[in-house]
């Protein structure tokens, strides 16, 4: 007779085993960051530049700028770039943070020697047209209005604001007028300063082939594209405000978006990787305390979620969730209530192993095969951290206690250090 | 190339295995033949609501996701109108925990009318999450109604309507069950780091004793070809005009699938294609447009959806979608750009073959629909299509009796005389 009611037998692998990795330099002494790994002969190339919110020195500035990059080159059109990546099968992605912005190539290893020319063209010698930058504008200020009608993003952007401050880059989120204020110079100069081989890292992920280094070099191992620009990632100071509620106004709204958020520490930092068991117990996996109190317990949301932030220079904790709008006071007493249970109480030991072996498995995850590792590592860019990192995170969540937990919510989950913003009603 | 073991349980549960050395962990995958196509049509929304009660305990197991974590696994699932599909990853030494808990629930559900009425208010927030409160979220609440007029197509997963949800009983839920949720209606796939002739005694172990059901027979009802163009407009207080065009197209099964597949991928896959090119770099009449096809099992549908821009007419931006089309009709696409889009296809199969969970899903797809081996003559297939096979389709489908219009229009953006 099969024991249904017994759990099998089950044992967590321990030591996690990463794909080796190399540090390699182009000639001109640009670092490249390879990870060697894959069944299929496929390469993930990123190019990350200092050029991120906080280099520029207007809205919209960085992120126009990225995106423009693969729209022409001095040489070929926007639309013969894209039919080249296109035939090839590749795909071209970009992304601009606060700190960085990256172009990420995707694509089969045989076809390295026809796109890295593109590519050298699309990052040293773009176009920048007035047409293009147009065209973009007004697709950008299109889902700028769009992603306004969603309560979320009005929680986020508000809660962004009243942590770090208008003048502050993660604090500045962008506004209508924003678009009005943006011109094809400032674009184009912002390339000159900050798309530069001295601005630049290159990880190389996959099977590129044996020849990825020496053709990487032929294209941008050159010193044709330097400039002294520095590769400074400082931020002014924090200027918070002092109202601990805030609330978005917005006729209509069926739910209303919550974000509950209080300034916290780096990925730096010794309680970072402590607080992240936290985090994850509290609000951090489908089974945390406020999946089961304001989902499966009162209905109240489809999903509410806890998390944490590592900017260069500060990090974020926040609550998200969005709850039917005569509901949102109940929901939030409720996230505070389960903070003060983590404070006043020990956390049981089986809940404890089951969130540590849930987190074990999840970085079994986040560290599976050449893609994710090599997303790992960009997670780590511009920190003073190195691959260790994830080898004391294995450590951390083996050796946390109930204790330390509860030391942790008292020092970290206190009331009056958070921000509760509201949109909708 | 995908290497596969196929097994077939007594009770009639079909399995595949993919072994795949390069990671540690292995992924369990089970697919129901049940979607929302099997509702009926006064209890919409309940293959959805159904599968968050499959998390609300089973028979045996009174908690699904604790001992799934303990063991440090991780999941979700996603309901389609054609099917229900479950999914867990974990450490590949743990596999018997996901088999453990996957059998349990195909076995029988615990039946709580506590997790039925908690559930209810859950999907009642998804519904207004996803659908009310975003803007243009009951796009496909409309479209849905006005291309299908028979066909349960008609609705989409989340349902028709928040009462239906309101309104389940616990009975119905049992009985959905019983007529759905068996060994002979599921695939179970799993890949990862496993060896196949483990896995299939460890599913025999777990999943041989679950008896087969009655499954309830599929009679689904067949839509009326459309005879004339139908329109629908609507105004809301949105930022900006969105137009939907969408054509009855062929089922996922059907051998003209692969040529609408790449006539899709013409007209709208990268920036380097037709519409994008045409319609929103040069013409700008859009800021954005695409065109891609549901790929149901039933026969589906072939949508153009574009924003757009400011100070254009939703009318004019409509005339030069039509203007496409009608180019793509009378003239036949070029082999470099029929090699373009072949190439797209290699690409991302290639790519979808890196991630041992993706496989896991795609092989029960296929196995369920016809089989899992077909899975590896998917790029041939697409490679068969010639620029004659996509010019002919578009010439079957593009026709102004066989297309719905949807305008959406916005209340405070200045309409453009036409």
């Amino acid at each position: 007779m099969l024991e249904r009611k017994e759990v099998p037998a089950y044992a967590l692998p321990t030591g996690l085993t990463i794909l080796e990795q190399q540090e390699l330099k182009l000639n001109n002494g640009v670092s490249v960051h390879f990870i060697h790994g894959g069944t299929q002969e496929v390469t993930k190339l990123d190019f990350i530049f200092s050029a991120g919110v906080v280099q520029s020195n207007k809205p919209l500035v960085a992120s126009m700028t990225n995106t423009l990059l693969q729209e022409g080159t001095e040489f070929m059109s926007s639309f013969e770039v894209a039919e080249k990546i296109d035939f090839f099968g590749a795909y071209l992605g970009q992304a601009t943070n606060y700190h960085h912005a990256q172009l990420t190539l995707y694509t089969l290893s045989r076809y390295l020697p026809e796109l890295l020319p593109i590519i050298e063209q699309i990052i040293k010698k773009p176009a920048l047209s007035q047409h293009e930058f147009d065209v973009l504008l007004a697709k950008k200020r299109q889902d700028y209005l769009v992603d306004s009608e969603k309560v979320k993003n009005l929680a986020y952007r508000k809660s962004q604001e009243v942590l770090f401050g208008n003048n502050h880059p993660y604090g500045r989120v962008a506004k209508l007028n924003h678009f009005d204020e943006i011109s094809l110079s400032d674009v184009k100069s912002f390339h000159q300063a900050q798309y530069a081989s001295n601005l630049c890292t290159i990880i190389v992920s996959g099977q590129p082939g044996n020849n990825f280094l020496a053709s990487l070099n032929i294209h941008f191992g050159g010193n044709d594209w330097s400039n002294s620009t520095p590769d400074v990632q400082d931020v002014p100071e924090v200027i918070a405000t002092s109202e601990p509620f805030h609330l978005e106004e917005k006729e209509n709204a069926i739910q209303s978006a919550i974000r509950i958020v209080r300034p916290c520490v780096t990925k730096e930092n010794p309680d970072y990787l402590p607080l992240l068991l936290l985090n994850t117990l509290f609000g951090g996996y489908f089974g945390s305390r406020l999946m089961n109190n304001l989902r499966e317990e009162k209905g109240l949301t489809y999903g509410i979620n806890s998390y944490m932030v590592s900017f260069l220079k500060a990090g974020i904790f926040g609550i998200a969730t969005e709850v039917m709008v005569d509901q949102r006071e109940l929901a939030v007493t409720e996230i505070f209530n389960e903070m003060a249970k983590l404070r006043d109480h020990d956390v049981e030991e089986e809940e404890l192993t089951r969130v540590k072996n849930y987190m074990l498995g999840d970085l079994m995850r986040n560290l599976d095969g050449p893609f994710a590792v090599s997303d790992a590592f960009r997670g780590l860019l511009g920190f003073d951290l190195d691959f260790d990192y994830f080898t004391s995170f294995e450590q951390t969540i083996q050796e946390m206690t109930s204790s330390k937990l509860k030391d942790l919510a008292n020092k970290y989950f206190v009331q009056d250090d958070f921000y509760v913003v509201v949109a909708g009603k | 190339m995908i290497e596969i073991q196929k097994y077939k349980l007594d009770n009639g549960l079909r399995l595949v295995v993919h072994q795949d050395k390069t990671t540690p962990l292995a992924a369990v995958n089970v697919l129901y033949n049940v979607g929302a196509k099997d509702e009926d049509e006064s209890k919409t929304g309940f293959a959805h609501l159904f599968e968050h009660l499959m998390f609300g305990g089973s028979i045996n197991i009174p908690s699904y996701d604790m001992p799934l974590q303990n063991a440090g696994g991780d999941n979700n699932a996603w309901t389609s109108n054609d099917f229900t599909n479950y999914y867990l990853t974990l450490p590949a030494s743990n596999l018997e925990t996901g088999l453990w808990l996957e059998s349990d629930r195909m076995l029988s559900l615990d039946f709580s009318q506590k997790s039925l009425d908690v559930q209810k208010k859950v999907v009642i927030e998804e519904f207004k999450q996803r659908y009310l409160n975003q803007p243009y979220g009951d796009i496909p609440l409309l479209i849905r109604p006005l291309a299908y007029t028979t066909h349960p197509y008609k609705w989409p997963t989340i349902g028709a309507d928040i009462k239906h949800i309101e309104d389940a009983t616990l009975d119905e839920v049992k009985s959905f069950f019983y007529a759905h949720y068996a060994p002979n209606n599921a695939v179970l796939c799993v890949t990862g780091n496993v060896e196949p002739d483990d896995v299939f005694e460890k599913v025999k172990k777990w999943f041989g004793s679950i008896p087969a059901r009655e499954v309830k027979k599929r009679e689904l009802p067949r839509e009326p070809i459309q005879t004339e163009m139908r329109e629908l407009t609507v105004v809301k207080d949105v930022p900006t005009d969105i137009l939907q065009l969408v054509f009855h197209m062929c089922a996922r099964t059907d051998a003209e699938f692969y040529a609408t597949d790449l006539l899709s991928d013409i007209l709208s896959s990268g920036t380097s294609a037709r519409i994008f090119q045409s319609l929103v770099k040069e013409q700008k009449l859009f800021t954005d447009l695409h065109a891609y096809i549901t790929g149901d099992v039933e026969k589906g549908l072939f949508t153009f959806a574009g924003n757009i821009s400011d100070n254009v007419s939703i009318y004019d931006a409509e005339k030069a979608i039509w203007k496409e089309i009608e180019r793509i009709k009378s003239t036949l696409v070029s082999e470099y750009e029929l090699q373009k889009v072949k190439n797209k296809i290699e690409s991302s199969m290639m790519f979808a073959e890196i991630n041992f969970l993706n496989k896991a899903m795609n092989l029960a797809q296929f196995e369920l629909l016809s089989q899992a081996e077909d899975l590896n003559l998917e790029v041939e297939k697409y490679n068969m299509v010639t620029a004659r096979d996509i010019q002919k389709y578009a010439q079957h489908i593009f026709t102004e009796q066989n297309c719905s219009k949807l305008f959406y229009l916005s209340k405070n953006k200045k309409q453009v005389e036409c």
